[in-house]
């Protein structure tokens, strides 16, 4: 039997930047939050240290930060044909567990998403008409604009102290910003970093082919800074170890930096650490959560219940807990009907190398997450995709963000897998390449979704999520529109250029990103979203989803930018409005 | 015969006794253990690996990163000892592997789907390399002409090698991403031996910061590479009885 | 003899050599020897400026004087000073008019000399508070949570041994120079490199007692070359 515990005024499932940022937010409306997180506590003092963090085998080989597959998996398949099997270990993706979650150990790379993404099938519709979105693609608008959540990027900004370059300031477009950027209301709070060769070279080659390139924003602190919330965030010395690693200099925003430092020792806050919740209990008949159930760090079950319930945990995580706890219609893809676990989405990613063969000294472990160069030209519908047959865009970048020699030693196509030629060529190859990432939009598919698995199960015994997905065909020839855009770029770089194309089926084998987005999705009404657009669930108004898993397509962008502001507009309707008069938000 | 054959009979067998059998003393009274072997790998205890597969296993990997003028392959490297002490810790015994069933094969896409931990995948596989290359070859692996050995290991790698319980390709592929690491990680763990594969690449180590070196652009960069073993000596000596003031 | 010798040390010492390529020069003999002329007082600043005076002709430090030790410093850091102290960056009434008074070359040739010197092998000798002693060491091995301050090893290398050309050895610095610039930075008095300012903030957080046990830490740290075998951590 489960221990009952007093009942909270919150209770957040997940303690990384959602968690944090909720747990800081309704903390100070005077809330009693106890935040649940299902991994171990961990600080940049002491856990982060020079030279034992910088350890590449055990940190990026070995995923040393990130969540236990024996502990919980997915099970995965290409089409629903097929029979999912489990994901034994870590490859594509790589979700954080413990404190901070992949806050701790993402690179920073911090956007915003266009203002087009937000209403993406109006838009795209009024400008090509219906004929452009290919049969099956399960587009929709977001039910909020930009507009409406540009305070909130600015606020996540100031936050983070993301360094960058404004492009777009109230409509007016700056010199060495990003043009196609929507508008901001203020600049970065920092300046960029300071650009490495590399990416100077980017930037030079892509002007030449009219591009307009401009310094990626970065959780990278280019200067100390005192945050938003009081916290003091130090600047980056560049070791080029940030993703998959935690920063050991205060100089990776992160919750561990940017949050937390104010959120412990609050009175009204607890941290509860390895605390794994099974489910969210749900009241049907009053269409309410009651509270959530978790094992506790002795392996006892508790049930907490409380007023607010928020899920936090990674993206699709929190699918898999909506799920087990039976809130909301599972989305059936032969029949297009239910919510929970539609239009799961991920990136479409390509890239070009560019050999420079001994010409140049790159120095490539000379690096940090975000540092680089990008242009958005092809981004999400800043060009005319008449007669291109397909949507969305990507950034294309040239980073430098470490040179971590086991997964980064780049050669040519034509070399040998290994013996004396590969030595050679990876010696040589190693100082003098710079690669270019394509990093694409992924649009909602009918038959890409996330459901429970039949026969796999988690070491507690509870099913395991199974991911159906490839990437459907209007993904593949926008990444390859976009690939050849950058082999341009490449070529005008004064390098031999290869591409690495999106061929073949997806695969979970190789790592790609930990942008998991979608199967939770918001939208304006509850038969095509889960959640409306404050991330308040249609079938429990106390109930509320954080996190890219409400994303209802992938934007060509990394997540995390629009993750933070997404939580900071939905922490303020709680406090501002919900809080007063608790009720749906929006009338269904 | 030999002790080795007689673990590798063991092996053969299914015999999980063969992983426990005392350890010979290295070099001396062994037959069979070849005078240029012995010179080659450095006297040493191994902790997984029985004295056949640790011989297979150096002369496998020191065909995939092998000697060059300038720079040791695998085998001085440490490679070898690199793998043993992986496949004898946490990670070899199936840390970090959901290992529930049931259990069946998969596509490409979907990943490892075999039941084996990483050392049972070794212990599997490296006997079944050393018979089939017996087989066709006509010989130990270790005794062939460096061109047929490299053969015989791109005919695993394509899984043409037939192995009875495991793909030859899924060992391939395992055994070269383990050594490309033990090549290239911190030498704490065993391989990458004076820095060799950082020096080879020219990588600093994990002492790193380099912020006010990003806009000197093309700069000829060299700094001896130290490791983390290294540092955590250095520091340990510090704190050692102080010398004598001068 | 001791010159060849003094060179298979100086080879032996990372930083030397690095910082010197770094530079785009290999610390020969040429460059050296008129660094060492600088040294005895042959370079712009005269006699009365020359740097043995204080720092030796090794570089090494005295332990009771609050003058740093030279000796295996990154090259390039001691350049970048003495260029501070040179344009008044970095406030001293001592080392602004001799730097000034140096040509650019003298100041290259004489960082590239001290850098050159094999490190000295001695090191304070730690009294007093030992619990003063285990502060410094956790400062410098693991920070501060509480302070939101990072281990200055991150940065400066196991037991502050430096890592060049950025970060300079701490280790075996006089425990009185060592506070000095600690409190230097603390005030303003050293700018630390803008505009990051990274030192600057981590002295500001310091206390009196932090300041005490950092310095009191890293020289009783030797600064000497220690036995570099390989090892494998059990």
């Amino acid at each position: 039997m489960a221990r009952r515990l007093p009942e909270v005024d919150v209770v957040l499932v997940g303690m990384g930047w959602t968690g944090a940022l909720l747990a800081k937010e309704l903390t100070d409306a005077g809330l009693r939050v106890v935040g649940l997180e299902r991994g171990v506590p961990r600080q940049t003092v002491p856990d982060f240290q020079t030279p034992t963090m910088h350890d590449e085998l055990r940190y990026a080989v070995r995923h040393g930060l990130m969540l236990d597959p024996a502990t919980e998996t997915l099970t995965f398949r290409n089409f629903t044909g097929q029979t999912a099997l489990p994901i034994r270990q870590l490859g594509s993706f790589l979700p954080g567990a413990g404190l901070g979650g992949a806050g701790v150990h993402w690179n920073g790379q911090t956007w915003r998403f266009h203002a087009s993404d937000f209403n993406l099938r109006t838009h795209t519709e009024q400008r090509y008409g219906r004929d452009i979105i290919q049969e099956g693609l399960t587009i929709q608008d977001w039910g909020l604009s930009y507009d409406e959540l540009e305070p909130y990027y600015d606020r996540f900004e100031k936050i983070c102290g993301i360094g960058g370059k404004a492009g777009n300031l109230r409509g007016v477009i700056q010199p060495g910003g990003d043009p196609f950027e929507a508008p901001r209301s203020s600049e970065y709070p920092l300046p960029p970093m300071p650009m490495p060769l590399g990416p100077t070279l980017f930037a030079q080659a892509a002007e030449q082919v009219g591009a307009h390139p401009f310094p990626l924003p970065s959780a990278n602190l280019s200067r100390p800074y005192t945050n938003s919330y009081g916290c003091h965030l130090q600047p980056c010395n560049a070791c080029g170890f940030c993703e998959r690693f935690g920063c050991e200099h205060f100089a990776k925003s992160s919750p561990q930096v940017c949050v937390l430092p104010v959120l412990m020792g609050r009175e009204n806050f607890e941290l509860r650490t390895r605390s794994t919740v099974t489910r969210v209990n749900y009241d049907s008949t009053a269409k309410r959560a009651t509270g959530v159930t978790y094992i506790d760090a002795m392996g006892q079950e508790v049930e907490q219940p409380a007023g607010i319930v928020a899920l936090c945990a990674f993206s699709y995580h929190n699918v898999r807990l909506l799920l087990l706890s039976g809130i909301g219609q599972p989305y059936d893809p032969a029949s297009g009907e239910g919510v929970v676990g539609k239009n799961y989405t991920y990136q479409t990613m390509a890239g070009v190398s560019v050999f420079l063969d001994g010409q140049k000294n790159i120095n490539p472990y000379m690096g940090a997450g975000a540092l680089g160069m990008a242009v958005n030209d092809w981004q999400g519908d800043v060009f005319d995709h008449s007669g291109l047959g397909f949507i969305g865009g990507a950034y294309l970048g040239g980073l430098q963000t470490g040179g971590r020699p086991i997964e980064y030693h780049p050669v040519p196509s034509d070399t040998p897998r290994w013996g004396g030629a590969w030595k050679q060529a990876v010696r040589q190859h190693y100082n003098s390449t710079l690669g270019i990432s394509v990093h694409g939009s992924s649009m909602p598919h009918r038959y890409n979704y996330l459901d429970l698995d039949p026969t796999y199960r988690d070491g507690l015994g509870q099913p395991l999520l199974r991911m159906t997905f490839d990437f459907p065909a209007n993904d593949r020839l926008m990444a390859d529109y976009l690939t050849d855009r950058a082999l341009e770029i490449g070529r005008a770089m004064g390098g031999r250029v290869e591409a690495s194309r999106r061929t073949g089926h997806y695969s979970i084998v190789p790592y790609q990103t930990t942008h998991n987005t979608g199967g939770a999705i918001m939208g304006a009404n509850p038969r095509e979203s889960v959640v409306n657009r404050y991330l308040q669930h249609w079938d429990a108004h106390n109930l509320f989803v954080m996190g890219a898993c409400v994303y209802p397509h992938n934007p060509g962008f990394n997540p995390t930018g629009t993750v933070g502001a997404l939580a900071l507009w939905a922490a303020r309707a709680i406090r501002e409005d919900y809080l007063a008069d608790p009720r749906p938000l929006v009338q269904a | 015969m030999t002790a080795d054959l007689t673990r590798r009979d063991l092996l053969a067998a299914g015999g999980t006794a063969a992983a426990s059998l005392p350890l010979a003393a290295h070099g001396q009274g062994m037959p069979g253990h070849a005078q240029g072997q012995a010179a080659q790998a450095p006297p040493r205890v191994w902790r997984f690996f029985n004295e056949a597969e640790a011989r297979l296993v150096t002369a496998m990997v020191d065909r995939l990163i092998p000697a060059d003028a300038e720079f040791t392959g695998a085998a001085g490297a440490g490679v070898p000892e690199y793998l043993d002490g992986q496949l004898a810790g946490a990670w070899g015994h199936g840390n970090r592997l959901y290992r529930l069933g049931p259990f069946q094969q998969g596509t490409p896409e979907q990943g490892y789907q075999l039941p084996f931990t990483p050392a049972e995948l070794y212990r599997l596989a490296l006997p079944a390399f050393a018979a089939w290359v017996r087989q066709g070859y006509g010989s130990g692996f270790e005794a062939l002409p460096g061109a047929l050995q490299d053969e015989a290991l791109s005919r695993a790698e394509t899984g043409e090698a037939g192995f009875e319980q495991v793909s030859s390709a899924v060992f391939f592929e395992t055994l070269l991403a383990n050594t490309v690491e033990g090549f290239l990680s911190d030498p704490m763990y065993g391989g990458n031996r004076d820095f060799v594969g950082w020096r080879m690449v020219g990588f600093p180590g994990p002492y790193a910061g380099y912020v006010d070196l990003l806009e000197r652009h093309d700069l000829r960069f060299t700094r001896a590479p130290r490791g983390i073993a290294e540092a955590m000596q250095e520091h340990a000596a510090h704190h050692r009885a102080p010398t004598p003031q001068r | 003899m001791r010159r060849f010798l003094a060179f298979a040390l100086a080879l032996c010492v990372t930083s030397a050599v690095a910082a010197a390529q770094l530079l785009g020069v290999d610390p020969d003999r040429r460059q050296v020897e008129s660094g060492r002329a600088v040294a005895a007082g042959a370079g712009g600043q005269g006699q009365q400026g020359a740097c043995f005076r204080c720092h030796g002709f090794d570089g090494a430090a005295e332990h009771a004087a609050a003058f740093p030790a030279l000796a295996g410093q990154s090259a390039e850091y001691l350049l970048a000073q003495l260029e501070a102290y040179a344009s008044g960056a970095r406030a001293n009434p001592i080392m602004q008019p001799i730097a000034a008074a140096m040509t650019p070359e003298q100041r290259r040739d004489v960082a590239v000399y001290y850098a050159a010197q094999p490190l000295p092998g001695g090191r304070a000798r730690p009294q007093g508070d030992a619990a003063l002693l285990q502060l410094g060491g956790v400062l410098s091995a693991i920070g501060s949570a509480e302070r939101g301050i990072q281990a200055c090893q991150n940065c400066h290398g196991p037991g502050g041994i430096g890592v060049p050309p950025t970060y300079p050895r701490l280790a075996g610095q006089p425990e009185a120079y060592l506070a000095a610039t600690l409190r230097a930075w603390k005030t303003g008095e050293r700018p630390s490199t803008a505009p990051r300012m990274t030192m600057a903030i981590i002295a500001r957080r310091l206390t009196e007692q932090d300041i005490a046990a950092v310095a009191r830490y890293f020289a009783a740290v030797p600064a000497g070359p220690v036995q570099r075998a390989r090892g494998v951590l059990p």
